[in-house]
């Protein structure tokens, strides 16, 4: 492969040349109560070479298979050579890589289907089995294995073997006309041996779904708001995060400029793609650059961006290493692995004991965010009364503008942990790309608790 | 090569069918400083789905490689469900036009020129404009066991423009775009900057009073509301529904599915799996119809699939709309002024972060939403939050529009209707 690789590379001596090919093997499995919805294995290739001849615009292009990378690359330096930007497209400097990383210790291609697909069935019945109100459930069991070959003209290389593995359920409770939900999700660095510690997802998420029965709604106020490590990761990321990704020419939208200023002094927060054994975790992101943790905000004020090469040549700044491609025939722009909230000097029990009478947000489902307004949409929350977790309620969405909602943080705690649920990020109609949030318990003050939708 | 594979596979099978799709994508970016990339994508893919001991399964792959794809689907029907599939037999199919004529010889010069023939029309007022071109050509091949062999072409062209700058809500760039079969004639065009022109001209009004309103929705955000209503119009949820009428919707709403109107993206004689293709009522004076039915959903609940079938290469079979049409009202532009009196004008319905769109219920923030007061625009409301229920505010509705305009494979026109919550961020 680094032989038929390089020698495409070289069919061009006058231009930058990139090729990335990814081979994706996967399996799915999803029941629907206890009938099998899907058991599907997949085995697919894909590749794209990007070429800048200087002067020119970016010609890329997109092949299924190694012995048509050559002939990409001449038909990219010909997209190429038709582009006449007036302000010149350039490359920031990288150092230059060659890794070699390509063994498994936990391969999840060596479980046949079947096996994937009856532990899925226990599993799924050990969730109807919690208790007579379960009335439907949608499970799930992915793996993946992802084999990257990474070449440029500037001679780095990449060959790298990953794999993963995810389980999700969602649960649906009724009674007495009244139907609940809940839901949870695991996705991990590993395979068939790294998910199966994590059984009790299945009964938690039933539990979960009959306990919102018999819940009361919030009364809308103005409360303190505690939020657990999950929901403070997945704030940080959809708030903070996404809007700090360098977008290249062409897809330019509002980032937060540096210098502006988002919360207190307690607020640092960042992109650690070398955090150790996470599933999107990286060594060199998709344009070979080696990552790096890249401090987003530091005491509350936005100190650096994610960028590509060219968007980190274009603002001035070092490439981070965040250059990902969120499908195997797309090209890289700057996305998020890893995203994490700094830890504060608080103790979580005193956080929540200082808040008197608040809200405990335990998960949330979905952080959405339009035009700097932000929502988040609650898994599970608590009462927090005389300063003690108490009742568990149904929250509505709460929504605040960003300044605004971490204007109100008082207070971080330093029980900082990685949150393993499959999460992923959205962006409009692209494919989602998977990514991991970490962060402590944090407070937010005086925080509008509006009434439900309808 | 699927007629072929059909005829290799069925001694061994109970049921075998096959989608083969080519597609050669060709994009052109441009931006303010000039151009900026082409990219091309080219595929062929196979979609293989076996019916084997009582048991079906599915598995995608690349059409140079059919063995792997056939292989892939005999394992995933060894652990699949176990249904009793009927595939459909040959049979005449509709005449539609799928494809233009010209599409195909869209090369990098004339979608560079479409794209900044786009941009340089909407430059000017420090305004910051990204536009592309994009055409797409390709086949779709769609066999099975029982003798179909069927084979359309396909092909898009879409332009568009993404228009942020002074004035604009921060966060929010103006976003416009067709699609057409055909290269798009210069009017087109100008009626894409036209409508750029027109809703940033608008500066943010100062104050305005939250509450219930009555709005104005173009068709944009007529198609966020419709998508609840389509949910409960599709697979599973349309058989599993617990009463003959869901919901009910004004009276003046009627929706069809229309695959056989031509030249439109979802125009097709056949469905992906295999049965032909026909108009379909969804929604009559308001009240559910028909839902639509791939071949999986229709033998689950013993009902004739609809034509509806939609495979992709990797995921598993579903059904799937064709060119959706909101049939037209009799209220023109100073009939909907008329019908809305002092309100507000929504351009797009963004449906902000529900997990779960089913149950019709909304609360998001949209950046283009307009005030009006006694059928005259007042401004921009920036910061307003738009909330509601889709399927009361669809059955609560003023006035519909005259005039519809296909855009991508929706024709719908505008509706006034009353009740939409606005808040303030």
């Amino acid at each position: 492969m680094r032989d038929t690789l390089a020698g495409a590379v070289e069919g061009v001596r006058d231009a930058y040349v990139e090729i990335r090919l990814r081979r994706r093997w996967t399996t799915t499995v999803v029941f629907r109560r206890r009938r099998p919805e899907v058991a599907a294995e997949s085995d697919v290739v894909g590749g794209v070479v990007r070429c800048l001849v200087p002067g020119a615009g970016w010609g890329a292009v997109a092949f299924t298979s190694a012995d048509r990378a050559a002939a990409a690359v001449r038909r990219a330096r010909e997209l190429s050579l038709e582009l006449r930007p007036e302000t010149p497209i350039n490359l920031a400097p990288i150092p230059i890589r060659q890794v070699e990383y390509a063994t498994l210790a936990d391969d999840p291609r060596a479980v046949p289907m079947e096996e994937k697909r009856r532990y899925l069935e226990h599993l799924t019945g050990e969730l109807l089995g919690v208790d007579r109100r379960m009335v439907d459930c949608r499970t799930l069991y992915t793996d993946a294995v992802h084999e990257t070959w990474l070449a440029t003209s500037e001679g780095t290389w990449l060959h790298e073997l990953k794999a993963e593995a995810a389980l999700g359920a969602l649960a649906v409770a009724a009674e007495d006309g009244a139907t609940e939900r809940a839901v949870d999700s695991v996705g991990l660095r590993g395979g068939w041996g790294a998910i199966q510690a994590h059984e009790s997802l299945f009964h938690a998420v039933g539990e979960r779904a009959v306990q919102r029965l018999h819940m009361e709604p919030v009364r809308p106020g103005r409360y303190t708001v505690v939020l657990d490590p999950r929901s403070s990761g997945a704030l940080t990321l959809q708030a903070i995060a996404d809007a700090c990704r360098a977008t290249p020419r062409g897809q330019e939208r509002d980032l937060l400029a540096l210098g502006t200023r988002v919360g207190p002094e307690c607020l640092s927060i960042g992109d650690d793609p070398t955090a150790e054994g996470l599933r999107t975790s990286l060594q060199l992101d998709d344009e070979g650059t080696p990552v790096a943790n890249t401090m987003l905000v530091q005491h509350g004020v936005v100190v650096g961006h994610l960028h590509t090469r060219e968007t980190a040549a274009r603002d001035h700044a070092a490439p981070t290493g965040h250059a990902l491609a969120p499908a195997l025939r797309a090209v890289p722009g700057s996305r998020p692995t890893n995203t994490y909230l700094a830890k504060g000097t608080h103790d979580a029990a005193a956080i929540v004991a200082g808040s008197g009478e608040g809200l405990y947000l335990a998960d949330v489902l979905v952080v959405g965010s339009e035009a700097r307004r932000l929502t988040l949409v609650p898994g599970f929350a608590r009462m927090i009364r005389r300063g003690a977790l108490a009742e568990a309620v149904k929250c509505p969405a709460i929504s605040s503008d960003l300044f605004a909602l971490f204007g109100r943080l008082d207070a971080v705690a330093s029980d900082f942990t990685w949150d393993l649920s499959a999460s992923q990020l959205h962006e409009g109609a692209a494919p989602s790309r998977s990514v991991t949030t970490g962060a402590p318990h944090l407070r937010l003050v005086d925080l509008d608790v509006g009434a439900p939708y309808t | 090569m699927i007629g072929a594979l059909a005829e290799r596979l069925s001694p061994a099978v109970t049921a075998a069918d096959f989608v083969e799709k080519t597609d050669d994508t060709l994009t052109a970016v441009v931006d303010a400083g000039g151009d900026v990339a082409l990219g091309e994508q080219r595929s062929a893919s196979l979609h293989v789905r076996v019916a084997r001991r009582g048991r079906i399964g599915w598995a995608g792959g690349r059409s140079d490689a059919p063995d792997a794809a056939v292989a892939g689907a005999l394992a995933s029907a060894a652990s699949g469900p176990v249904l009793e599939l009927m595939l459909p037999a040959p049979s005449p199919l509709p005449a539609v036009a799928t494809a233009g004529r010209g599409t195909a010889a869209m090369g990098p010069p004339q979608l560079l020129a479409l794209a900044r023939g786009l941009r340089d029309r909407l430059a000017g007022r420090g305004r910051r404009i990204e536009a592309w071109a994009e055409r797409s050509v390709g086949t779709v091949q769609v066999a099975n066991t029982r003798g179909v062999m069927a084979e359309y072409p396909k092909a898009l062209i879409g332009v568009g423009a993404t228009v942020g700058g002074p004035g604009m809500p921060v966060g929010a760039p103006f976003r416009v775009h067709l699609t057409e079969v055909d290269a798009p004639a210069p009017d087109r065009l100008e009626e894409l900057a036209a409508e750029v022109d027109r809703w940033t001209r608008w500066p943010a009004v100062d104050a305005w009073e939250p509450g219930r309103v009555t709005a104005w929705l173009y068709p944009d955000a007529v198609r966020s509301l419709l998508g609840p209503v389509l949910l409960g119009l599709s697979g599973d949820r349309w058989c599993d529904r617990s009463r003959a009428d869901p919901f009910v919707l004004d009276g003046r709403l009627t929706l069809t599915d229309d695959p056989l109107v031509s030249d439109r993206p979802g125009s097709r004689p056949i469905c992906d799996d295999g049965v032909p293709t026909r108009a379909l009522d969804l929604l009559q004076r308001g009240r559910p119809r028909q839902g639509i039915l791939d071949l999986v959903t229709a033998a689950r609940f013993g009902r004739p699939a609809t034509g509806h079938g939609v495979r992709i290469p990797l995921g598993a079979p579903r059904p799937g709309f064709s060119n959706l049409r909101l049939h037209p009202g009799d209220a023109d532009d100073a009939s909907l002024y008329r019908a809305l009196g002092t309100g507000v004008v929504v351009i797009d319905l963004p449906w902000g972060p529900a997990p779960n769109r089913a149950p019709g219920v909304f609360r998001a923030r949209c950046p283009w939403v307009f005030g009006v007061r006694n059928g005259e625009i007042m401004g921009r409301l920036d910061g307003a939050v738009l909330a509601g229920n889709a399927f009361e505010l669809l059955g609560s509705v003023g006035a519909v529009g005259s005039e519809t305009r296909w855009r991508g494979s929706w024709c719908i026109p505008s509706l006034v209707v009353d009740g939409l919550r606005l808040e303030a961020a």
